[in-house]
């Protein structure tokens, strides 16, 4: 029928405005507010406010603890206020006034009758192993399975007129929707939608993932879930919620907080590169007169790469460059023993190309061993859930077992990165350690290991890349982070992951540009395929002359304990024995003044910083491994020239760039319209996630349940919660660590260049055009910065005189004569 | 006569979609609930349109570069998707193409619709 094809495009629409949502083993930071980028900033949270019922701007209490510690400039918030037409906010704000103008936060999910039983009956059905008894027919998918069952439900009401609707959800909806007009339908759809809508999310993303596990065992989609909730209010009587009401001058007061706060950080960081990019601008770039660096090391632009890489340089000459952590490559990693490939690239990508790993060499021999020992320590882990899961058994389980696992609470609690050491010993011995490698080349999939894997990518289909694929990965990753000369004798590509214990957000301190998973592999792959002679051969043809005594190595930065492990030391130490040991030794010396560092961020932390975030990552009621991305403010994309030796503070994603190689604009659009895109996804995520951590983030880890394998609740019963946990962006429950400012991308290359790119890029007039994002260009032959208005025009970047914040501020530039910010600060 | 005189020619119309590659999921179930028996994706197209131009070559993004998906069916069930597409491109962006066509194998491009 025509009509359900119209239906269910309306369906589509309105779940273009639900927050993107990944389960939490992909833990993956996105704009709760992406569907509403289409319209400028203020609108949106307004837009957002309205729907989810979430705070648009810093509270008023975040905003005086900043003023008071230096952190927003008070003239600059005055201005702000003026522009806003709240004068006197700043002084409203230290006497406490400001707080009568603040609404209180809606808070979570409506506790509506309709909301408790579809919670029970979701989380029932898109359960993926965790609950011991799964609930029946979920395979006829969710809204036939629910019509059968729910029929038993003592809390649906007139439960017996479920018989008599259609079994086809898309079918029902109509139904439901008979007497509305097309739009109507589209608003109440996304009105039931947005009631749960972490839940809806995450129907949106299973619905969208073909090949989930869990896709065939309990297929479901939006228009089922529209079916059960509108069905479920159709028999209590219970009306949608309704939009959520805000107050004008609070959304003024916080807007020019907002703009104050952004202003203060982007005008100290404008004078810092401003005086560095004079001083470039004024040296004639002399080619070839650069020295060799002693090694290379590329990081991802994650802004807690920064702080490591500031630390490195420190210790001896080595170059060091920013550039995506999953490094160029679209791929799916089947791991060493594994049966499945997963994703290891932004989710912006469809991975392309499947690369499996089996044992290095030099461990061929502990392989079987290996693989025999996992499928025994899974089969325990697998015993000991059905002992306890198991209604008889679990009572002589306990009585068996009990003092085995007190002893191991005690460990855990009393001595935990000792116990730690201890399991992973232990576990050790059951199934040795076997360093993985990688196989880059095209294969089939039986090759080498005698049978094939069921993988998801068709059994049949040849794995790995061609010598074609090789040479056009290589270059392009060399090219887009602007390394194509002058390479070091050892180049290494490290990847990053974080470290942490009994922590149901254990992705989300890993590599965003990874799909949240670790980097280590696909820094292990790019590198493999670099030291390739076939390509290095293709590599000179384009240009790109590799020397043959440089060798790519592989490592990971573990971002929680700020140690770099380097995969295959054997081969660096056979090639550059001395430079490695350097190395080696540089990266222990880096490493203790990181944690240092990062150590000194946590309140009450003294002693050995090595020792304590040791201990951090293996404490089992540690709810802060590390603090991650959070202050993240800003992304540079420019040689490392510009911001070596600069105190980033941890706060910045560094793209490297080099604008001459660069001459068409090719990899800097490369960089705008996808690293920067990831960057503002987890942006937007620490604002929103702090500005309102109860609507848009996860709330606290200490009463957090996780349901069904992939989310977190709040207690027995919530919204499934989709952003940051509390203790992620506060240090205290009411005191906020994180900075909550919009990200200002600073590129350094010629304007006209910028402007093309943007011209060809409606994601990017969106994003910097809405004022989701800010942006300065730093030209490189003069060094002026300047900054883009929404409006797409320019003017001088506020803070580039050297003037710092608070004196001078900008004109109001004759371009921009909106009412919103860009009459000023041109956002 | 040569094998060329015997082979009939029959209509059919062919839908030719441009969307955002986001929303090529949302087509794909859209095309099989119609009923067509399969369809040809390109993917990163570039053009010019009501936002600009559009660039084509985007290498770390599928989801904001454009595809365009082709099927071939029956009127009734070019209809349907038609229908399906005409609500989506209320809001987001995109733009279809229906056009007559003709097949060789009529049996490979009919297959009884879901929806």
């Amino acid at each position: 029928m025509p009509e359900i094809a119209a239906l269910l495009a309306r369906v589509e629409n309105a779940a273009s405005l639900l927050p993107p949502y990944w389960p939490l083993r992909s833990f993956i930071a996105a704009n709760p507010l992406q569907g509403l980028e289409n319209l400028p900033f203020e609108q949106a949270v307004t837009e957002g406010h309205r729907r989810f019922g979430g705070r648009a701007y810093p509270t008023v209490a975040m905003a005086r603890k900043a003023l008071a510690d230096g952190k927003i400039d008070r003239r600059l918030l005055a201005e702000a206020a003026i522009r806003h037409g709240r004068p006197g906010l700043a002084e409203r704000l230290l006497d406490g006034t400001a707080e009568a103008a603040e609404a209180t936060t809606a808070a979570g999910a409506e506790r509506s009758a309709v909301n408790r039983v579809l919670l029970k009956w979701l989380a029932a059905f898109l359960d993926e192993g965790q609950a011991a008894w799964p609930m029946p027919h979920r395979e006829l998918g969710f809204w036939r399975a629910w019509k059968r069952l729910a029929a038993h439900d003592g809390d649906v009401p007139d439960r017996e007129r479920l018989a008599d609707m259609a079994d086809d959800a898309p079918t029902a909806l109509l139904h439901l929707t008979r007497t509305l007009s097309d739009q109507e339908s589209e608003e109440l759809f996304a009105r039931h939608l947005a009631a749960l809508p972490g839940w809806s999310s995450y129907v949106k993303w299973r619905q969208s993932e073909r090949s989930h596990p869990w896709a065939k065992a309990a297929p479901i989609t939006l228009a089922d879930l529209l079916a059960v909730r509108m069905t479920l209010a159709e028999l209590t009587g219970e009306a949608v919620p309704g939009p959520v009401a805000g107050t004008e001058a609070e959304a003024a007061d916080g807007a020019a907080i907002l703009e104050a706060w952004e202003e203060s950080y982007r005008r100290r960081l404008t004078a810092d590169l401003a005086a560095r990019a004079g001083k470039a601008a004024r040296t004639p770039a002399g080619e070839g007169t650069r020295p060799v660096p002693q090694a290379q090391l590329v990081f991802c632009i994650d802004v807690r790469s920064e702080v490591f890489r500031r630390h490195l340089e420190r210790t001896g000459p080595y170059e060091t460059l920013g550039f995506a952590g999953f490094f160029g490559i679209p791929l799916a990693v089947r791991a060493f023993g594994d049966a499945h490939a997963y994703a290891s690239c932004p989710v912006l990508l469809e991975p392309k190309h499947v690369v499996d790993e089996h044992a290095h060499p030099a461990h061929a021999h502990l392989a079987a061993k290996h693989l025999d020992g996992r499928a025994r320590l899974a089969g325990m882990k697998g015993l000991l859930r059905s002992l306890k899961e198991s209604v008889a058994g679990a009572f002589a389980f306990v009585e068996a077992s009990g003092l085995a696992f007190g002893a191991a609470m005690a460990g855990r609690t009393l001595a935990p990165a000792g116990f730690g050491r201890a399991v992973a010993r232990a576990a050790d011995r059951l199934r040795p350690p076997v360093t993985p490698a990688p196989r880059v080349e095209l294969h089939h999939p039986k090759d080498g290991c005698g049978h094939d894997h069921d993988h998801e990518h068709g059994e049949a289909d040849p794995i790995g890349l061609s010598p074609g694929e090789h040479a056009f990965y290589a270059e392009a990753a060399l090219r887009i982070m602007g390394l194509t000369e002058n390479f070091a004798p050892l180049v290494v590509l490290t990847g990053h992951g974080g470290a942490t214990v009994n922590n149901p957000f254990e992705a989300g301190l890993d590599c965003g540009a990874c799909g949240g998973n670790r980097g280590g592999p696909n820094a292990r792959i790019v590198a493999a395929i670099l030291n390739l002679p076939g390509t290095r051969k293709a590599l000179a043809e384009r240009g790109i002359f590799v020397p043959a005594d440089t060798l790519f190595l592989a490592a990971e930065h573990n971002t929680t304990t700020d140690e770099v492990v380097i995969y295959d030391p054997a081969a660096a130490e056979s090639r550059h024995p001395e430079l490695f040991a350097r190395l080696q030794a540089n990266l222990a010396v880096a490493r203790a003044k990181a944690a240092a560092e990062r150590t000194a961020r946590f309140t009450g932390v003294s002693g050995d910083a090595v020792r304590h975030v040791e201990t951090r990552a293996s404490d089992w009621a540690q709810v802060r491994p590390e603090w991650a991305l959070a202050r993240n403010a800003a992304f540079i994309v420019a040689h490392r020239d510009l911001t070596r030796g600069l105190d980033l503070q941890g706060r910045t994603f560094l793209h490297s760039y080099d604008w001459q190689a660069d001459t068409e604009g090719k990899a800097l659009e490369v960089i705008l319209t996808a690293p920067m895109v990831v960057a503002e996804w987890i942006n937007t995520q620490y604002y929103f996630s702090t500005v309102d951590n109860t609507a848009y983030g996860a709330g606290s880890k200490v009463t957090h349940n996780v349901v069904g394998a992939f989310g977190v609740m709040q207690g027995n019963a919530s919204d499934l919660m989709t952003g940051l946990p509390l203790q992620s962006v506060n240090a205290a429950d009411t005191v906020a660590y994180h900075e909550p400012l919009r990200l200002m991308t600073v590129v350094q290359a010629p304007v006209a260049r910028v402007d093309a790119i943007i011209a060809r890029n409606p994601i990017l007039q969106t994003l910097f055009g809405n004022g989701w994002v800010a942006l300065q260009v730093i030209d490189p032959a003069t060094g002026a910065i300047r900054r883009r208005t929404r409006e797409g025009g320019w003017i001088d970047a506020p803070g580039a005189d050297g003037a710092g914040t608070g004196a001078g501020a900008p004109a109001t530039p004759a371009d921009a004569a909106s009412d919103t910010e860009a009459t000023l600060i041109p956002a | 006569m040569t094998p060329a005189d015997d082979i009939a020619f029959h209509k059919l119309k062919k839908i030719e979609i441009i969307v955002k590659g986001e929303k090529q999921a949302f087509v794909a179930d859209l095309l099989s609930r119609a009923g067509t028996t399969g369809y040809t994706v390109i993917r990163d197209v570039a053009g010019m349109g009501h936002h600009g131009f559009h660039e084509s070559r985007l290498l770390f993004n599928d989801q904001a570069s454009l595809v365009l998906i082709m099927a071939v069916g029956t009127e009734e069930t070019i209809r349907k998707v038609a229908a399906g597409l005409k609500p989506l491109f209320e809001k987001s962006s995109g733009v279809m193409f229906v056009s007559d066509t003709h097949v060789v194998r009529l049996e490979h491009f009919l297959k009884a619709a879901t929806a």
